[in-house]
């Protein structure tokens, strides 16, 4: 029986996160206590200028870095302090990443690059059919022969699409998606993401430069300076907007 | 297959070459040790089965003076003596003979044989034409060898000095000897392939022809236990020793050429471990730094393994495969190699030697190439563990970038700010490769020593070399002074062989010596040798390289060759016996064939039992050829001559063979270098791409583009060749170790080849340079910016 009081979880929890690396003597705050909700089957997409923190919090929610302090819960789990050997499950069974440069497998084929994805989950039972079937969702489902450099630069990104979507993973987060293509191009890549977040249900946290990208999304959110906000901010003037605070 | 199998497939079939170097360095590898094993087992083989053929003696006895051959016929030896198997006598004679037409005299050793039986002992194998017909038969076998470096063949005959004159023999067979497969000439200890003459020849013809009663001087014995052999050497000394007849054996592993043949195939052993082992060495590096490269220019692909949820040991394992399925083509070309390598080896070597019979010995060599494999393996596994371990501290942040700066500087290195003080030294093209060799110092550290590793090959080579040249040279002028030994038949009257030289128009002087075969012995060891013994008196036309700077003084001591020395392990103030006497070493001798003993002019007479006589002299002449015919036609009892140029030549036309062999390895010694130096710069060129992409899109003319690759590659080759420097002279110094037990060899490095091997260095580093800098060149822009391409 379903207890109604009980409050609504959230697929992706960031609770005032910091985050500081050190540069030799320097030591630089990416993040100064960053706090952001994500539900389930959302397409956020975070945008920001370079050096705003958007790629350091997508990498505490996506499994590739930890806090500094502060408190990152995904899919109910709280995957501040954990291993380097849990994030890495973190990220093999919930998350599909997808990055900026595609980094495609050169001397791979388009399948077999998608493929990867389940022989690092040790998941192989029929990949080929199951790359095939995330290819064709992306629109390459005829070009899974093709090596990366007989591609252009929207469709290798669809492949790195294709291989954040093969493990069926509830989230997936990108980093700079269409920063590599032209607009045209990153038009489709952002329609064929916002297809799978419908068609789906996949969760989406997308950061991005690119303010086109932004019109597809339910939940827009702007950095600056280590802090996220709902609007965007101004180099200039000191930040006005509402932050946004965990419920 | 897995998609990562197919990818490691993929990779290596388009990084060919990369691929290729280390197929070539682990495969030469096993192909060296392996190759040279198993060619060493099989003349090892061919070896044993040609003196099983010919019945090959344990032991050979010589009889200072000749004996009676009634004296061990009756009663017969092996009722006399215990142990003995097999026998039979003959006359050992040294002399010399001319060739049919020819007026150039040759050294020969005449061996007066049954003529109406093969012998029993030391046959003959006979490679063309019959035994002799009959005892009487004025017929003479030659030794292959010679034969063929003087075109004879059977009917040609050949004329032998018997003391007074020349006789003539024909040549009815053509013969292989176990006892001249090096043809080693028993005064210098060095082989002699085409001017050393040995000849078989009826037991009574050679009676005749030098005058001899019904003697021997040799007994050739095979033994039934040969651990009870040196009990039996001391029973025949004890029975047939008297006061005129000095006794001594050699056994087999001891005669000149056995110990010729054990110095060589033992030096094949070493250099197949050393070469070996230093290509592995070789290989290791170039395994570890393409590895690493590879995991390096990776470094994205690995972020996004990562970020897949890869397990970190499986993208570390799927690196170790890389390296280890070069392993396993490399063991497989290396043992392919190793086959054809032993194949050829052997069959060069037995060529030259005129081995009749060979055989294989591929049970033997097994091991060995188990060895090569497992150790080939095996650190091909470990090499490739430790280079991909990298791969498993590399997070998947590193997806995010396409040129994730790995590189931390914080500081300028200690060199580029010293250097950079000095003018024409500041540009940016000399401070980017500094801080590339700094940044890293422990692999540079390996790079360098690798690097001087790969041209030890090339230095070690022509520092043996020229320390051989040089001991030659230093022996040939500085130790032996006269042009022309005389040796005699019989011994004379000392004053007498001295003043019938003098005679003579050529010759200008004259120093008379005394020599013979002795046993000598280590009281209270088990170590006997048969050796030479020669008495001089303060001579003028003989130095002695003497340690310690001892000087050859009378009474009971003995001044012993540094490998006869090591042979006894003895050394100056010990003791050793010959016969009944005792003798104090007095010094030990380092010149060039160490076997010889010396003594005192009247300590070495009363030893031999030869007061006041003489066996031969030292001369200097006007003309050598001239010299030589007055000496033989002088009516002196003229056994044979010894020409020291002839020796030198000889020496050094086997040396042209063993030179060519060494040039042989200096090549594969630069191609190694030539291999490594292209490694080392391309890869790390290729493992930097982006950053010579950055100074091609900043508008890098080609010379900038060397510049920047070349300055780097030079600081590696240079700081290689002064690493290659010390350990080149280390190497060169062991390696004359190695050889010590054969002759005496001190290091001696010409400046010359210092330069050659920097140089050698420097070209090598060029053709890397060149490489690397091709194929930024040929990087496209567009699509290193846009995805990045290398693999």
């Amino acid at each position: 029986m379903i207890n109604l009081s009980e409050k609504k979880e959230h697929l992706i929890e960031v609770k005032n996160v910091q985050r500081i690396f050190s540069m030799g003597e320097v030591e630089v705050q990416a993040l100064k206590g960053a706090n952001l909700t994500i539900d389930e089957g959302e397409f956020v997409v975070i945008l920001g200028p370079s050096g705003s923190g958007k790629t350091t919090l997508l990498n505490q929610i996506g499994g590739i870095d930890t806090p500094t302090s502060g408190e990152v819960i995904v899919d109910g789990k709280n995957i501040t302090d954990y291993s380097s050997d849990e994030l890495t499950e973190h990220r093999r069974d919930t998350i599909g990443w997808i990055f900026q440069f595609f980094n495609l497998i050169p001397s791979l084929t388009a399948s077999e690059n998608v493929g990867l994805a389940l022989e690092m989950a040790e998941d192989m039972e029929d990949w080929e059919i199951r790359a095939q079937e995330a290819l064709a969702l992306v629109g390459l489902g005829d070009k899974g022969d093709r090596f990366p450099a007989q591609l252009s630069g929207g469709e290798q990104q669809r492949v790195a699409i294709a291989r954040a979507l093969v493990k069926k993973p509830k989230i997936i987060v990108a980093d700079e998606p269409t920063g590599n293509l032209d607009w045209k191009t990153g038009l489709e890549v952002a329609q064929v993401m916002k297809n799978l977040n419908q068609e789906e249900g996949i969760t989406f946290a997308v950061v991005s430069h690119d303010i086109s990208i932004s019109e597809m999304a339910n939940q827009v959110l702007y950095m600056h300076d280590g802090l996220i906000y709902d609007k965007p901010q101004s180099a200039e003037s000191a930040p006005s907007a509402k932050k946004v605070v965990t419920e | 297959m897995t998609i990562l199998n197919r990818k490691l497939l993929r990779e290596l079939k388009t990084s060919k070459l990369r691929s290729s170097l280390i197929i070539i360095a682990l495969g030469l590898s096993i192909a060296i040790y392996a190759g040279f094993m198993l060619g060493y087992k099989n003349i090892e083989a061919s070896f044993d089965l040609s003196e099983e053929e010919t019945n090959y003696e344990d032991f050979r006895v010589s009889f200072s003076n000749y004996t009676a051959i009634a004296n061990i016929t009756s009663p017969e030896i092996t009722t006399v003596i215990d142990n003995i198997a097999e026998y039979d006598y003959r006359i050992w004679q040294p002399s010399a003979l001319k060739v049919e037409g020819e007026a150039t005299e040759f050294t020969a050793y005449i061996h007066g044989v049954p003529g109406d039986r093969r012998p029993i002992v030391n046959d003959v194998y006979m490679q063309k034409g019959e035994y002799f017909t009959s005892d009487n038969a004025t017929e003479v076998l030659v030794e292959t060898h010679f034969a063929k470096a003087q075109d004879l063949d059977l009917g040609d005959t050949i004329e032998i000095f018997s003391g007074e004159g020349f006789v003539e023999y024909t040549i009815v067979g053509i013969i292989w000897s176990p006892e001249y497969t090096y043809v080693t000439n028993r005064l210098t200890m060095l082989p002699d392939w085409e001017n050393l003459g040995a000849v078989w020849m009826p037991i009574k013809q050679t009676q005749a022809l030098f005058g001899f009663g019904d003697v021997f001087n040799e007994l050739l014995v095979k033994v039934e236990n040969k651990e009870l052999i040196d009990t039996t050497i001391n029973s025949i000394i004890d029975e047939y020793q008297t006061e005129n007849t000095i006794v001594s054996a050699t056994k087999k592993e001891d005669e000149p050429d056995t110990y010729m043949k054990n110095a060589d195939v033992g030096f094949m052993d070493d250099m197949s471990i050393i070469f070996g082992l230093m290509v592995l060495i070789i290989a290791i590096f170039v395994l570890y730094d393409t590895i690493s490269k590879v995991v390096e220019s990776q470094r994205n692909y690995i972020g996004v393994m990562s970020s897949l949820g890869g397990n970190k040991w499986k993208i570390v394992f799927h690196y170790v495969k890389f390296g280890t399925l070069l392993g396993v083509i490399s063991s497989v070309v290396g043992v392919i190699f190793a086959l054809l390598l032993s194949y050829e080896f052997m069959h060069a070597y037995t060529d030259i030697l005129q081995l009749p019979i060979t055989d294989t010995d591929y049970g033997g060599a097994l091991p060995y190439f188990g060895i090569a494999i497992g150790v080939g393996l095996l650190i091909t596994v470990v090499v490739s563990f430790l280079s991909a371990l990298k791969a498993a501290s590399i997070t998947p942040r590193e997806a995010m970038s396409s040129a994730y700066v790995q590189q931390v500087y914080t500081k300028k290195p200690l060199p580029e700010r010293v250097l950079t003080k000095v003018p024409g030294f500041k540009s940016l093209a000399i401070r980017i490769p500094i801080r590339g060799i700094m940044r890293n110092k422990r692999r540079s550290l390996l790079t360098f020593i690798t690097y001087g590793l790969s041209m030890l090959i090339v230095f070690g080579s022509l520092g043996f070399v020229n320390s051989f040249m040089h001991q030659m040279d230093y022996y040939y002028n500085d130790i032996e002074k006269q042009d022309i030994s005389v040796y005699l038949v019989n011994p004379i009257n000392q004053t007498e062989l001295n003043e019938g030289l003098l005679e003579l128009d050529q010759v200008i002087k004259a120093e008379t010596f005394v020599n013979g075969y002795v046993q000598i012995s280590v009281p209270e060891t088990n170590k006997t040798r048969s050796t030479e013994v020669y008495g001089y008196d303060n001579p003028t036309l003989r130095s002695f390289n003497m340690k310690d700077d001892s000087v050859i003084e009378p009474g009971n001591y003995i001044y012993l060759g540094s490998i006869l020395a090591k042979f006894l392990d003895v050394e100056k103030g010990s003791e050793v016996e010959i016969g009944d006497t005792t003798f104090e070493v007095g010094g030990i001798l380092q010149e060039l064939m160490d076997q010889t003993a010396f003594l005192h002019y009247e300590t070495a007479q009363e030893l031999l039992g030869l007061e006041g006589l003489s066996t031969g002299a030292l001369v200097e002449v006007s003309d050598v050829n001239l010299a030589k015919v007055e000496i033989l036609e002088s009516g002196l009892p003229v056994a044979f001559l010894i020409v020291k140029s002839e020796i030198y030549d000889a020496f050094m036309t086997m040396m042209q063979a063993v030179i060519g062999i060494i040039f042989i390895v200096i090549f594969v010694g630069l191609l190694v270098v030539a291999l490594f130096s292209f490694n080392t710069v391309v890869m790390d060129v290729m493992s930097r791409e982006m950053e010579f992409v950055n100074f091609r899109t900043l508008g890098a003319k080609k010379r900038t583009l060397y510049k920047v690759i070349g300055a780097q590659g030079l600081i590696i080759a240079f700081l290689g060749s002064l690493a290659a420097i010390p350990i080149g002279y280390l190497g060169v110094r062991w390696f004359n170790t190695i050889v010590e037990e054969m002759m005496y060899i001190q290091t001696k490095i010409n400046l010359s080849s210092f330069l050659i091997t920097i140089a050698t260095g420097l070209v090598a580093s060029f053709i890397g340079i060149w490489a690397a800098v091709r194929h930024v060149r040929k990087l496209e822009l567009v699509d290193v910016t846009r995805n990045r391409v290398n693999t």
